[in-house]
């Protein structure tokens, strides 16, 4: 093959190698759509002028009849190619849609396949022949009819991709007008290239420099790729992203004049940009944003504007910044960001933070944060209050510091962090004071937005008061149960004489009627308490001075003793006492002591002295008076003997009183001796009579016992007694004289044997029948007045009846007559042997 | 000069006389219950009573006060003569209008004292 070295060939060779330069040079953008048309163009324009350096070095004309049929593979894509970069270059890829690029390629394939075959129709070339005039001799050719419109179409494309760049050039801000102008001179030389060839013009008649005139463009394309950033920052991008931009931005020369804004710009000051333009900033916005210093234009600005009112008012944070390229001397560009929403949110976030901010300073617990060492890192008011630091000595303090106990604080941590969260947990606390507080916490861990423990924040409550209350509420209910359980009556009263407290025993006592809690007594008055004509309390005097006491507590305890009448005769000792509380409040209390039983037994005590006394003075008398007459007097010999019979009388009456009490002594003190014996009643009886029937002459005592009656079991000498005081007692008490029977008969079943004595006397009422048995007691009646005794007897025969293990009752009834009976264990089957016996 | 002696016990009604009527002077009259004594006290009109209090039927307060009320017998003197020896006894009788309090047991001596000076009181 031999290459020729032509202009031609040249050209050609040197647009190869720059076409292959630039795809090497843009490879590396290849993944940009509009790199990737870069990459096709020049493909398109390597292989064109690949095939154009091989024509020519090809010097058969069959060779370069197939070279120049290839070139149109090149030939018919470059302006396509070219067309395509411009529309992406421009921002209007939407008008390559896949059918426009079809139809784009249409013509060029219609091109190519009848190069192809034009031989068979010359619709391209009616001839085709080596002109040999060259040397080396080159291809000539006669152009036909789809050749012109091939032409026609390629120089339309290249036009119209011309105009697109010349539209972007127009419209571009003057800072992009350079790259954009960079471009157009890039396609005019294909222009300038292929006008001189067909116009065969001065050097370039013979020579077509279209394809080096491409690579020149593709050069400039590439200049400008790498000196104006042509395809890292596209001059239409840029203009996309500042008219869409959500912001308005408005660009101010230095006259301070709109030269160009954005349509979120025409949106704020409510302009369209061609009445805008031109017009001077202060015109369409507040004149602070267009402040005179902006004209000095050094340093960058923020301010904040409002515009519109009520529902339309929004807030713009304007952010004004000098421009000073070299291509735009001097000016502002304003950014105006609309605030509101911010501001709103921010707005609310305050609101909601005050909110929170309310309640965690004015809440009665004790609200913290601490950091995860323990340092207080905030802390409420009442939490300053609580461990009575300031403000300023609490933050920063370790919590450890008051912990009363440090292994509490060891134990929280441990908790806290395995847990999370430590809940309703007693820490003792200790103030600043050095007092010491019971603390209720709940405390949770505190963590950022990274998840990390930032450390704890709680809440905490002072329950030492209700600690307190809760051990006196303990307690007190153990008083209470304490003073429910007395049988004293208790009752407090206030400094205004109204009742504290009263217990249920209090309360019956004072208000039996009420059946109602004692708690419904807290309130009254004493006066109603002590009211002397509901319950008919006596004395008048003692409840004056009780009711004085009630409202002024005496030093010392008093005592008064008072009865109540109503509804039943009962007997209170009221001591009246003072109780003193802390700070020096005095309580009266009043304590109340039924004393009936007491009162009763006393007054039997002193009825009994009063009775032994005289039961001893009347003996005594005889004794004493019959022996000083005696001693003092001559009298005759019967005289004298009678005086010395009452003598003896009175002394036997002397002793049987003493040993009634000496019996009396024994029994209560428990120590009777028993000596149980198997008796026959009847002998028993038989030796008492004797001691009875002289006292008497109006009395006949009869016995009636059985011969058969079983032989009981019991000491000789006190069922003697038993019989003695009983039939003493039927003499004594049968005045007016009559039968006095004593008779026993056998009780089988219970293995006894009853004993009977019966008079015919004053009888005895049921209701006195009662207490018969009882000691020192002696039925005080008219009847029995007259009749000496202790009030002994019965209590004694009651008593050995019972040591012998017997029972005894009374059938009596008033006027009629009394009838005593006693049991005593019998022998059983022993019979018939009460003969023998005596 | 009549002594009217009131008294249930048979024992105490002889040692009195006895001893009153070693006094030649003194006529004593015997009563065993509150009743009789007044209906002697009346219808004998002594001069001094010597009364038991301790007695059937009416004691002897309610003879006392019922011979103080009494226009005949009012100015007799009456001396109480009893086993009673409790202050709250002693003021009663005296509310009852005793002239004189003589608790048994007593010397026959002391008895004839008391007549004597009570008497010679009733004389001033």
């Amino acid at each position: 093959m031999q290459l020729a070295f032509n202009p031609q060939g040249l050209f050609s060779l040197f647009s190869l190698l720059i076409a292959l330069l630039l795809m090497a040079r843009a490879w590396r953008y290849r993944s940009r759509p509009i790199v990737k048309t870069f990459l096709v163009a020049m493909s398109a324009l390597a292989w064109w002028s690949l095939a154009a350096v091989l024509e020519r070095a090809s010097p058969g004309l069959s060779a370069k009849v197939l070279y120049v049929k290839m070139s149109y593979l090149g030939i018919g894509a470059l302006p396509a190619a070219w067309l395509a970069f411009t529309l992406q270059y421009a921002d209007r890829e939407k008008r390559l849609t896949q059918r426009n690029v079809a139809m784009l390629a249409v013509l060029p394939f219609v091109t190519l396949a009848i190069a192809w075959t034009n031989d068979f129709h010359h619709l391209m070339w009616t001839n085709m022949w080596l002109d040999t005039s060259f040397s080396p001799p080159e291809i000539a050719v006669t152009h036909n009819t789809w050749f012109w419109v091939q032409a026609l179409y390629a120089y339309s494309l290249l036009l119209a991709g011309s105009l697109t760049l010349l539209s972007v050039f127009l419209r571009s801000s003057s800072i992009y007008r350079k790259q954009v102008g960079t471009m157009l001179l890039a396609a005019a030389a294909p222009w300038v290239a292929n006008f001189l060839f067909i116009a065969r013009v001065g050097p370039f008649a013979e020579v077509d420099a279209t394809p080096l005139a491409f690579a020149v463009t593709g050069a400039a394309i590439l200049w400008g790729l790498s000196r104006f950033q042509l395809l890292d920052i596209m001059p239409i991008a840029h203009e996309a992203i500042f008219r869409n931009m959500v912001d308005g931005v408005i660009v101010l020369d230095t006259q301070n004049r709109i030269i160009e804004l954005n349509i979120a710009a025409q949106r704020i000051v409510n302009r369209k940009r061609e009445d805008a333009i031109g017009q001077p900033c202060g015109l369409l916005l507040p004149g602070q944003v267009c402040m005179p210093e902006l004209k000095a234009g050094t340093a960058e600005t923020q301010a904040m504007m409002s515009l519109g009112e009520g529902q339309t008012l929004r807030h713009y944070g304007v952010h004004i910044s000098p421009i000073s390229t070299k291509q735009l001397l001097g000016g502002h560009l304003v950014v105006l960001r609309d605030d509101s929403e911010r501001l709103r949110a921010e707005e609310r976030l305050r609101e909601s933070e005050e909110k929170y901010r309310a309640l965690f300073q004015d809440s009665r617990d004790a609200v913290y944060i601490t950091s995860r060492e323990g340092a207080f890192v905030d802390a409420n008011q009442a939490a300053l209050d609580l461990f009575g630091y300031t403000r300023d000595e609490l933050i920063g303090l370790d919590i450890l510091k008051l912990y009363a106990n440090p292994a509490d604080r060891r134990w929280f941590r441990q908790e806290i962090e395995q847990q999370g969260f430590v809940r309703d947990h007693v820490i003792r606390f200790r103030k600043k004071d050095g007092t010491e507080v019971d603390c209720l916490v709940t405390s949770t861990l505190r963590r950022g937005r990274d998840g990390a423990i930032m450390g704890y924040q709680g809440i905490m409550r002072d329950i030492t008061q209700e600690r307190l209350y809760h051990e006196v509420v303990r307690e007190r209910a153990t008083l209470q149960a304490i003073q429910a359980s007395m049988a004293e009556g208790l009752v407090v009263f206030g400094p205004d004489s109204r009742v504290m407290y009263c217990n249920d025993v209090a309360r019956a006592f004072l208000n039996p009627a009420d059946h109602s809690s004692c708690r419904d007594a807290s309130g009254r008055r004493a006066e109603e308490v002590f009211s002397p004509d509901r319950i008919a309390l006596e004395p008048r005097e003692a409840v004056r001075e009780l009711l004085h006491f009630a409202g002024t507590p005496p030093d010392t305890p008093v005592s008064r003793t008072v009865t109540v009448a109503q509804p039943r005769h009962i007997e209170l000792q009221i001591t009246a006492f003072p109780i003193t509380l802390e700070g020096g409040v005095r309580l009266a209390g009043f304590l109340m002591r039924d004393i009936t039983h007491e009162r009763e037994v006393e007054r039997r005590r002193d009825a009994f002295i009063s009775t032994a006394s005289h039961e001893l003075r009347t003996p005594m008398t005889s004794i004493m008076g019959f022996s000083e007459l005696l001693l003092n007097r001559q009298v005759p010999e019967t005289t004298r003997l009678g005086w010395a019979e009452y003598i003896h009388r009175g002394s036997r009456r002397l002793a049987g009183i003493l040993d009634d009490m000496l019996s009396v002594s024994c029994i209560q003190a428990g120590k009777v001796a028993l000596t149980l014996d198997v008796l026959g009643l009847a002998s028993v009886v038989q030796e008492v009579i004797p001691y009875i029937q002289p006292t008497t002459d109006k009395h006949d005592i009869v016995v009636d016992i059985p011969s058969d009656l079983p032989r009981v079991i019991a000491d000789r000498d006190k069922l003697g007694q038993v019989l003695t005081n009983l039939l003493g007692n039927a003499v004594k008490y049968s005045p007016q004289g009559g039968q006095i029977t004593v008779s026993a008969k056998p009780d089988l079943d219970r293995g006894r044997v009853v004993v009977t004595v019966a008079d015919q006397g004053i009888g005895i009422a049921p209701e006195d029948q009662n207490r018969l048995f009882t000691t020192f007691h002696r039925i005080q009646r008219p009847e029995t007045m007259s009749a000496r005794g202790t009030g002994l007897g019965l209590f004694i025969v009651k008593s050995l009846v019972e040591l012998m293990d017997g029972e005894v009752w009374v059938e009596s009834e008033l006027h009629r007559g009394s009838t005593f009976l006693f049991s005593l264990p019998s022998v059983n089957g022993h019979s018939g042997q009460e003969g023998a016996a005596g | 000069m009549k002594i009217l002696l009131v008294d249930d016990e048979e024992d105490i009604l002889t040692l009195v006389s006895a001893t009153l009527e070693d006094d030649k002077r003194y006529q004593v009259i015997l009563a065993r219950n509150g009743d009789e004594a007044l209906a002697l006290a009346s219808r004998q009109n002594p001069e001094l009573m010597f009364l038991d209090i301790r007695m059937p039927g009416k004691n002897g307060w309610e003879v006392c006060k019922a011979l103080k009320e009494g226009p005949t017998t009012a100015r007799i003197k009456v001396v109480m003569l009893t086993a009673l020896i409790q202050e709250s006894d002693r003021q009663r009788a005296i509310e009852a209008g005793a002239d004189g309090y003589l608790t048994k047991p007593f010397s026959p001596l002391a008895l004839l004292n008391k007549a004597e000076e009570v008497l010679r009181g009733r004389e001033l």
